[in-house]
């Protein structure tokens, strides 16, 4: 990298601490630091509920996921619109009347104290670990790229991310994500700018949409029912909008963004933002993989863009075979060049076959010589046209922009942490009565104690195959159980809380079961787990006396079932 | 805990329907679906 995309970098990292700082005013109080005074306008929430979706896993893993495969990971996000319709119409003023800090503070006004601490529990199991996934995304790749060893990249995101949480709380961490959505957006934008510019040198824009075409690379819809595919139109919509409903409504790093919101319409308009834009944002990032590929096309590729084993491989047995490989490479490279220069889809399809025949063996000769058989460069393919192929500036500002991302999806997450840590055990369990100044110290330093447990995971969660799946199936793990008791919770008034407790026991567990044991796609476990809560919970429920009434829920004295 | 700093009561509670708002998101995304599944079909 040139000089110039290192000061940029720098001065970024601290330009973020800097603002991050300066927006701490009004955070000495603990609704402050957690909950903002409930003073943020819906725009800069909206934005930070977005932030916090969009890490560097969306720009590294879903840039590289589309290089391979095309749009069809579009169809992931199908079950978000309506999921935020419901939200807004249910949870959105349930929670904001209620006057809690935690999504889990309800479940013990409704049910009791360990239905509450075992949700509680699972998030902060669920969102610590994914946290540090999240982290390792652009950690392992930047390593790589930048030639930093991982423990260094990890701590040049974590470090200026956990001072300006730890100080400023939600109120930084918000502001900050608006900042950075606009830093991410912009860099990405420039991206594709760059990658039609030379596309647009070789082919017309038509022929590159013919050229990706060809390769299923711009079908962006599956019909298929097969519960066995990852990304269909019905795993999307039916398994996809139990996933969003569990992510914005029980998640608590989204219900705490959201509760940071003036008012009840705010917080709606705040998640419907989310409604409108999240498609639109998500084609554009799976565009740019797209167009990478067809970039590549007629720009020599590497022949694996993680380059971290060359070495390795080249002084190990399969040595010579891989450099033979690379020369039949740059044969096929140019075959598909002229094809597609051509417009010859025959030639095209055939030469591009024998090209990704070429990488998977070479894929496999890496995995034979370093017995990593997670071996995967999926991740590597964006950050690799960045450095390459970029201009001088614009590399500094897209590596900030992976930065941002990481530290806007994170900062949230770890405040969120912090919050249900204080919340519903440390103040719940612990030390129920102390004052305000005691509860904002021991929060910060639960801000701390997580950003570094996160930073730890994320040196350790190097490698897991294409980085946004991996976070996604953590989150599935839990999230379709943590909505079942929600939904028996907020739709049920016969539910009892001996039957949500053991209801989301059971649905933990046959998740699990399921996700071990069967071919099942991972968004249908959210189906699942939220189905065995809701079937378990019920029936254990309809054993027992009806519990009593549930005591008075928020100022406005609503009964539990009313959803407003 | 204090609540020093909130916002009044009042403003939090604010709660007007938005039925039209909610329809309009179905619309751009059924809208959006359609001109997926064209542009797939036209450039395979």
């Amino acid at each position: 990298m040139h000089l110039l995309d290192w000061i940029v970098v720098v001065v970024y990292l601290f330009w973020i601490v800097y603002d991050g700082l300066r927006r701490s005013r009004g955070t000495d109080k603990v609704d402050g630091y957690f909950l903002a005074n409930r003073s943020l306008p819906w725009w800069a929430v909206g934005l930070s509920v977005m932030a916090t979706q969009m890490s560097a896993v969306t720009i590294v893993g879903t840039t590289g996921q589309a290089y391979a495969t095309g749009l069809r990971f579009i169809q992931f996000y199908f079950g978000l619109p309506l999921a935020m319709i419901v939200l807004s119409l249910t949870v959105v003023p349930f929670f904001t009347r209620a006057r809690v800090y935690t999504a889990y503070e309800y479940l013990e006004r409704r049910f009791d104290v360990r239905v509450r601490s075992l949700a509680s529990f699972l998030f902060l199991m669920g969102r610590a670990f994914s946290l540090g996934v999240t982290l390792a995304a652009p950690a392992v790749v930047m390593s790589a790229i930048l030639g930093w060893s991982l423990p260094v990249t990890v701590l040049a995101i974590c470090v200026p991310m956990i001072v300006y949480t730890t100080i400023g709380g939600v109120q930084a961490v918000a502001w900050t994500d608006v900042k950075q959505m606009f830093i991410v957006v912009g860099g990405m934008s420039a991206a594709i700018v760059i990658l039609l510019y030379g596309i647009l040198q070789q082919v017309s824009f038509s022929q590159a949409l013919h050229l990706a075409g060809a390769t299923g690379r711009l079908n962006a819809i599956d019909f298929r029912f097969d519960p066995r595919e990852t990304y269909t139109f019905w795993s999307g919509m039916i398994g996809g909008l139990f996933l969003m409903l569990a992510y914005f409504g029980c998640d608590q790093s989204q219900v705490q963004r959201y509760l940071t919101a003036k008012s009840i319409d705010e917080a709606r308009q705040s998640l419907l933002m989310s409604a409108f834009v999240k498609i639109p944002l998500q084609l554009l990032i799976l565009s740019t993989g797209v167009l990478v590929f067809v970039f590549y096309l007629f720009q020599a590729p590497p022949m694996l863009f993680n380059r971290a084993y060359d070495a390795r491989v080249a002084a190990g047995p399969h040595g010579a075979e891989y450099v033979a490989l690379e020369r039949e490479f740059g044969a096929a490279l140019e075959s598909r060049r002229q094809a597609a220069t051509e417009t010859d889809r025959v030639a095209f399809l055939a030469a591009d076959e024998q090209v990704r025949q070429i990488r998977d063996r070479a894929a496999t000769i890496v995995k034979e010589t370093t017995g990593d058989s997670r071996y995967n460069d999926v991740n590597y393919v964006f950050p690799t046209f960045i450095t390459t192929r970029l201009p001088i500036g614009l590399v500094g500002i897209m590596i900030a922009a992976i930065f941002a991302a990481a530290m806007s999806a994170s900062g949230g997450e770890l405040n969120a942490l912090a919050t249900a840590s204080i919340i519903d055990f440390y103040r719940r369990h612990f030390v129920k009565e102390a004052s305000d100044a005691h509860y904002l110290m021991v929060s910060k330093g639960a801000t701390v104690f997580w950003g570094l447990f996160a930073s730890v995971v994320a040196m350790y969660s190097a490698n897991q195959g294409s980085l946004i799946e991996v976070v996604n199936r953590y989150g599935s793990f839990f999230y379709g159980s943590l909505l079942g008791v929600f939904i028996l919770a907020i739709l049920t008034k016969r539910a009892t809380a001996t039957g949500a407790f053991w209801g989301l026991l059971a649905g933990m567990a046959v998740v699990l079961a399921v996700a071990f044991t069967t071919p099942i796609a991972f968004l249908w476990h959210n189906l699942i787990g939220a189905v065995v809560v809701v079937a378990v919970g019920m029936g254990i429920s309809l054993l027992q006396p009806p519990p009593s009434p549930p005591r008075g829920f928020g100022r406005a004295g609503r009964p539990a079932s009313d959803l407003g | 805990m204090s609540s020093a700093g909130r916002a009044p009561d009042a403003e939090i509670d604010r709660d007007t329907p938005m039925t039209r708002t909610y329809v309009r998101v179905l619309v751009i995304e059924a809208a959006i679906l359609v001109l997926l599944w064209i542009f797939g079909r036209l450039f395979s």
